[in-house]
C-alpha cells in the first residue's frame, strides 16, 4: 500500500512511458547502435566499424549533396513561408467577403493530402501539357526566356530548377497553415494598443514593425520551430515526384534514409543518416532557442 | 491648452444605430469636464470623436479654433488614457513613453529629459526599465498617464481610467488626477459611468443619456438643481426619490431631505427630532408625510440609508440616526419646501406660481 501511494504517479504514467520507450527511445538507441556496425543484410554479418560508416558517408559527395539539398530546402521554405504568411496575415486581418474568401483559398492546400497536392503540381509543372508553361506561353514569358537561351522551362525535370520547383510546391502547401496561425495571433492583439499607437502618431509601417511583429513573436517562433522540423522531414513529395532525381538534385535526408535502408538494404548507412538528421534538427532547434527565445515576448 | 467644441455632431454606427444625436457642446479651455451617464449613452463615443478614433457621421469638432474633424488622431495634439491602459506590453516603461516622442521626432537629449520628468511626476522613477507585466494595475495606470503627460497635449482625454483599480487606489488616483489638472491647467475630458467620480473630480459635469446631453453644469448646481427627472435620479447616492403626481408630472426629494415623523412608529420611542439632517422637525403643516414600513437598512458608517415602503413606492432616506430596525412601521415626512417638481415631459418646473400650485395639492395619490 505504501509502495502504491508513493509510486502511484509512476504507475499512471506507465502506459505513456512504455509507448515512448518502445517506439521512440529504443529505436533511437538502436539506430545509434547500428550506425557503428557494418551490417550486411544478405549474409547477416555484423562487424563493428566505429565511425567508419560516418567517415565513408561524409566523404561521399552524393551524400553531402543530400544534406545541402535538405538545408537549402529548409532555409528557403522557412524564410519564404513565414515572411509571406506574415504579410498575407496582415492583409487578411480584416473582415469582408473578399478577405474571407481569400483566407479560405489560402488555407485549403493545408487540408488536402500531400499526395494529391503533389500529383496536382506534377501536372501543373509538366513541361508539355502543364498549366504553368501554358500560361507563361500565353503571357509571352517564354519569349523573354528565349532571350536567355531557355527554350522551355523543365521545372521538375531539370537539375537546375527541380529543387526550386519543390520549394514552390512546399510553400503552396504550407502557407495557409502559417497564415492562419499568424492571423490568430494578430487577432489576439488588443485593438486599443493600435489606437494608443495612432494617438502616438505612429505610421502604419511603424505600427507593423514596432507593435504587430513583436507581439506576434510567440507565433512566429512557434512557426519557425515547426517549419524547420517539418522541412527537414520532407518525404512524400520526393518519393512521389522524383525519387531524388534528376541526378540526385532533389534527394533529401528522410527520403535518402528510406531509399538507402529499404531499397538498397544498406541499413548501417541508413542509420548513420538518421543519426545525423537527428543531430542536425537538434542543433537547429537548440540554436533557435538560444538565439531567439530572449527576443520572444510572451504576454 | 484649448477648448473643445462639438457642432451638431451626429454619430450613427452601421447605418442604423444612432449613438450621438445632434451634440452641441463647448468644453471650456482649462476645465476638468466629466462626461457621465449610463452605459450606451454615447459618452465614450463622444470622447473617441475628440481623439479622432471615431469619425463623425455629421457635424464638426473643433479643438481651439481649429476644425479637426478630418484630422488623424496623431495630428490633433491630444493624449488619451484608456480604460485598460493600452500600454505596449513588449516595451519597457521608458520605451512606452518614448514611443510617441520618437514618432514626433523629438531629439534624443530632449526625450531623456522629458521621460525623466514625467516618471518623477507619476512616481515611477524606479521602474524605468521594467516591462508592464512586472507592474501592478495602479502602476500601469501611471505609465499610461506618464505617456499622456509626456506629449504635453492641448487636451487630455480619459476613458474610465479608474474603473480597473480597486476602491482605495481609485480614491487616491482621483485626488492625484485633480492635483495633476491643477498643476497642468490643461483641458481634461474624463468619461465615467460613476456619478461619484463625476461629482468629486469635475468642475463641469455633462450628464448624457441616449446620445443627448441632459444637463451641463458645476457638480453642486447639477446636484441641487437638476433640470429633469433623469439627472435628478442619476446624480446623488442614491439618486432623488421621484414619484408621479395625480394630475400628470412628477415630484421628488433628495434622500437627505426626508426624515421619519415623530409618530406612527412601533413605539420604539425614537423620534425624528433626534436626526440632525435637513429633515429635522419634518412635521406639521408645511410637511407632507406617508406611513410605511422599513424594508432595508444599510449602515454606511456616519450615516444610515433606509428604504421605506410606502404607498408612494420605495422611499430612500438618509439620516444619521440608526434607531429604526427592519420591518418597523415608520412615517416618512418631507417639508414642502424640499420638494422639486417636474412636468409631464420629465422636465423641471421652475415657475414660482406653478410650484406653489403643485406643492399645495395632494401628492402621491
Amino acid at each position: 500500500m505504501r509502495f502504491f501511494r508513493s509510486h502511484a504517479a509512476l504507475l499512471f504514467l506507465l502506459p505513456a512511458l512504455a509507448g515512448i520507450l518502445i517506439f521512440i527511445i529504443y529505436p533511437i538507441a538502436y539506430s545509434f547502435h547500428i550506425s557503428f556496425f557494418d551490417w550486411d543484410m544478405i549474409s547477416g554479418k555484423k562487424t563493428f566499424v566505429g565511425f567508419g560508416r560516418y567517415e565513408h558517408l561524409l566523404g561521399d559527395p552524393k551524400f553531402i549533396q543530400v544534406i545541402v539539398n535538405t538545408v537549402v530546402y529548409m532555409f528557403s521554405m522557412v524564410a519564404v513561408t513565414v515572411a509571406l504568411a506574415l504579410f498575407l496575415a496582415a492583409w487578411l486581418n480584416k473582415s469582408s467577403l473578399v478577405h474571407n474568401l481569400a483566407q479560405t483559398a489560402i488555407f485549403t492546400p493545408h487540408i488536402v493530402s500531400t499526395i494529391s497536392v503533389v500529383l496536382l503540381w506534377m501536372w501543373v509543372m509538366n513541361p508539355d501539357i502543364g498549366l504553368l508553361n501554358y500560361v507563361m506561353e500565353k503571357m509571352g514569358v517564354d519569349r523573354l526566356l528565349a532571350l536567355f537561351g531557355i527554350k522551355k522551362m523543365m521545372w521538375l525535370e531539370s537539375r537546375t530548377t527541380a529543387l526550386f520547383s519543390f520549394i514552390v510546391i512546399g510553400v503552396w502547401k504550407t502557407l495557409g497553415y502559417n497564415t492562419l496561425v499568424l492571423l490568430a495571433g494578430m487577432q489576439s492583439i488588443p485593438g486599443q494598443i493600435y489606437e494608443g499607437a495612432a494617438l502616438d502618431k505612429a505610421s502604419s509601417l511603424r505600427k507593423f514593425y514596432k507593435i504587430t511583429v513583436p507581439l506576434l513573436s510567440p507565433s512566429l517562433f512557434f512557426l519557425l520551430i515547426v517549419n524547420v522540423t517539418s522541412s527537414f522531414q520532407t518525404f512524400e513529395s520526393v518519393n512521389v515526384i522524383s525519387k531524388g532525381g534528376p541526378l540526385n538534385s532533389t534527394n533529401m535526408m528522410v527520403h535518402w534514409i528510406y531509399q538507402t535502408g529499404f531499397e538498397f538494404y544498406r541499413i548501417s548507412d541508413s542509420s548513420v543518416g538518421s543519426v545525423l538528421l537527428l543531430l542536425i534538427i537538434g542543433l537547429a532547434t537548440y540554436s533557435n532557442f538560444r538565439l531567439l527565445s530572449n527576443k520572444v515576448h510572451y504576454q | 491648452m484649448a477648448s473643445i467644441e462639438f457642432r451638431g455632431v451626429v454619430k450613427v454606427y452601421d447605418k442604423k444605430n444612432l449613438v450621438i444625436d445632434d451634440l452641441n457642446l463647448l468644453i471650456e479651455d482649462g476645465s476638468f469636464t466629466v462626461l457621465v451617464g449610463p452605459s450606451g449613452c454615447g459618452k465614450t463615443t463622444a470622447l473617441r470623436i475628440i481623439a479622432g478614433l471615431e469619425e463623425v457621421t455629421k457635424g464638426s469638432v473643433l479643438i481651439g479654433d481649429e476644425d479637426v474633424t478630418k484630422k488623424e488622431p496623431g495630428d490633433r495634439d491630444v493624449a488619451m488614457v484608456f480604460q485598460n491602459y493600452a500600454i505596449y506590453p513588449h516595451m519597457t516603461v521608458k520605451e512606452n513613453i518614448e514611443f510617441g516622442l520618437v514618432n514626433a521626432k523629438v531629439p534624443k537629449a530632449e526625450r531623456e529629459v522629458v521621460v525623466a520628468a514625467v516618471l518623477k511626476q507619476v512616481g515611477l522613477e524606479r521602474h524605468v526599465d521594467e516591462k508592464p507585466s512586472k507592474l501592478s494595475g495602479g502602476q500601469r495606470q501611471r505609465v499610461a498617464l506618464a505617456r499622456a503627460i509626456s506629449k504635453k497635449p492641448r487636451v487630455f482625454l480619459m476613458d474610465e481610467p479608474l474603473s480597473n483599480l480597486d476602491a482605495k487606489l481609485r480614491n487616491q488616483m482621483r485626488r492625484e488626477l485633480v492635483e495633476l489638472h491643477n498643476k497642468l491647467k490643461t483641458t481634461f475630458v474624463f468619461v465615467t459611468h460613476d456619478q461619484i467620480e463625476a461629482m468629486t473630480m469635475g468642475d463641469c459635469i455633462v450628464i448624457m443619456c441616449d446620445g443627448r446631453i441632459r444637463q451641463k453644469g458645476a457638480p453642486q448646481r447639477v446636484y441641487n438643481d437638476p433640470d429633469n427627472v433623469f439627472v435628478a435620479r442619476f446624480i446623488g447616492d442614491p439618486g432623488m426619490n421621484v414619484y408621479p403626481m395625480e394630475g400628470g408630472g412628477f415630484f421628488g426629494f433628495r434622500p437627505r431631505k426626508v426624515g421619519f415623523a415623530g409618530s406612527g412608529d412601533n413605539g420604539a420611542g425614537v423620534d425624528a427630532s433626534g436626526d440632525d439632517g435637513p429633515a429635522d422637525n419634518a412635521s406639521g403643516d408645511d410637511a407632507v408625510s406617508w406611513p410605511g414600513r422599513v424594508a432595508a437598512k444599510e449602515i454606511l458608517g456616519s450615516e444610515v440609508l433606509y428604504c421605506v415602503k410606502t404607498k408612494l413606492g420605495d422611499v430612500m432616506l438618509k439620516t444619521s440616526s440608526a434607531g429604526r430596525g427592519m420591518d418597523d412601521l415608520a412615517t416618512v415626512s418631507v417639508p414642502r419646501k424640499n420638494l422639486v417638481f417636474f412636468d409631464q415631459n420629465e422636465d423641471r418646473v421652475r415657475d414660482e406660481n406653478e410650484i406653489r400650485r403643485l406643492a399645495g395639492g395632494r401628492l402621491g395619490a
